[in-house]
């Protein structure tokens, strides 16, 4: 299970393309498809090897002027399903 | 060993093959009315038996092809292939146990490949000719493209398990392919439809979101979807041929009714 210190990275064979207000994401080595929406968009364009799963569902509640429990608890559930389906890789841990 | 020489053509697509004879009789005879247009540049297809190499351990459709940039290798127990679209060529290796059908996948192969790099997209999809419209029945393996192919009789059928789409001025037409059952002898038809097979007991069409539509082509866009450096063109591909064609989720069950719904819809 993905804790909140844990960093993530798109995996770096994952294709990506905006289509209308959905984020297509392919996984080539897997022959694979994920559709996010724009929440999840932003979350995966914020992911990037250095930011804390803390850190990314802050930035989010700022923007999307959400309660912030709310967003932490839509962001580990989704960064726990793309880590599962290989669109995500675990790069280590920042306290 | 003998070898002979036998061709493929589809829309703008050739394949010029050079085959040992145990594996080209049956490819020949499907093959004998699938000939390239004359002025079509053929790609050189070599196939040779090489007995040195490990038995089979299964059916050659099981490899997954490792692409990229269009040069795509298929190596397995019997097995050693490339594809290279920029040199135009491909090269299959094979265990004499090797089967008629692995050569024919080999070529599916390179069928993808050219296809995609003179503007075409072979597909997995079942091609249906209703009332003039081609319609491409698509979805993973078991999402129904026989069956459904099978209840639009008396309507031709291009191909119920692979097309070959390829654009011309009047938009993108389907083509038949060889590789699967068909119905009738239509060849191509325009595009008029893109639909996703899902199995239900009601009969609907639903639209697809332009990201689930795209998702859903290039999951079924054989060979290319696995190339990492051809896949963001193999997606602007898929995105103009559905900035003019409809693509939908077509729930249907065992019975013809479908069609009736298409009609209502899109016909």
């Amino acid at each position: 299970m993905l804790s909140w210190d844990d960093v993530l990275a798109v995996e770096s064979t994952v294709v990506t393309r905006e289509s209308g207000h959905e984020l297509v994401v392919v996984l080539p080595e897997q022959g694979k498809f994920v559709v996010l929406n724009a929440t999840g968009a932003r979350m995966l364009h914020l992911t990037d090897g250095k930011r804390t799963l803390r850190e990314i569902a802050n930035v989010m509640a700022g923007e999307f002027d959400a309660a912030p429990a709310q967003v932490e608890s839509d962001v580990l559930r989704l960064a726990q399903s793309l880590l599962e389906r290989g669109a995500m890789v675990a790069t280590g841990q920042n306290p | 060993m003998n070898t002979a020489c036998c061709a493929l053509g589809i829309a703008g697509t050739a394949l010029r093959v050079n085959v040992p004879e145990p594996w080209l009789t049956p490819l020949g005879a499907a093959w004998a009315s699938w000939a390239p247009a004359a002025e079509t540049r053929p790609w050189s297809i070599v196939i040779a038996e090489d007995a040195d190499l490990a038995e089979p351990e299964g059916p050659l459709f099981a490899v997954r092809p490792r692409c990229r940039g269009g040069m795509c290798a298929l190596l397995a127990p019997g097995f050693a292939g490339d594809v290279n679209a920029g040199q135009g060529v491909g090269h299959l290796y094979a265990h004499p146990a090797a089967t008629p059908a692995d050569v024919g996948y080999f070529l599916r192969v390179a069928l993808a490949v050219q296809a995609f790099a003179r503007g075409g997209i072979l597909f997995h999809a079942a091609g249906v000719v209703h009332r003039d419209k081609g319609y491409a029945l698509f979805g993973v393996s078991g999402s129904g493209k026989t069956t459904a192919a099978h209840f639009s009789a008396p309507d031709p059928v291009l191909n119920d398990d692979l097309l070959l789409l390829w654009p011309s001025a009047g938009g993108w037409q389907i083509y038949a392919t060889p590789f699967g059952k068909r119905r009738g002898d239509v060849r191509h038809a325009v595009l008029h439809g893109l639909l996703r097979l899902v199995q239900d007991s009601d009969v609907f069409l639903a639209p697809l979101s332009p990201g689930q539509a795209l998702g859903e082509l290039v999951s079924n866009t054989p060979v290319l979807a696995a190339d990492a450096l051809w896949l963001p063109d193999v997606l602007s591909r898929w995105e103009t041929v559905l900035a003019g064609t409809p693509a939908y989720a077509l729930h249907f069950r065992r019975d013809p009714s479908f069609w009736e719904v298409i009609d209502a819809e899109l016909g």
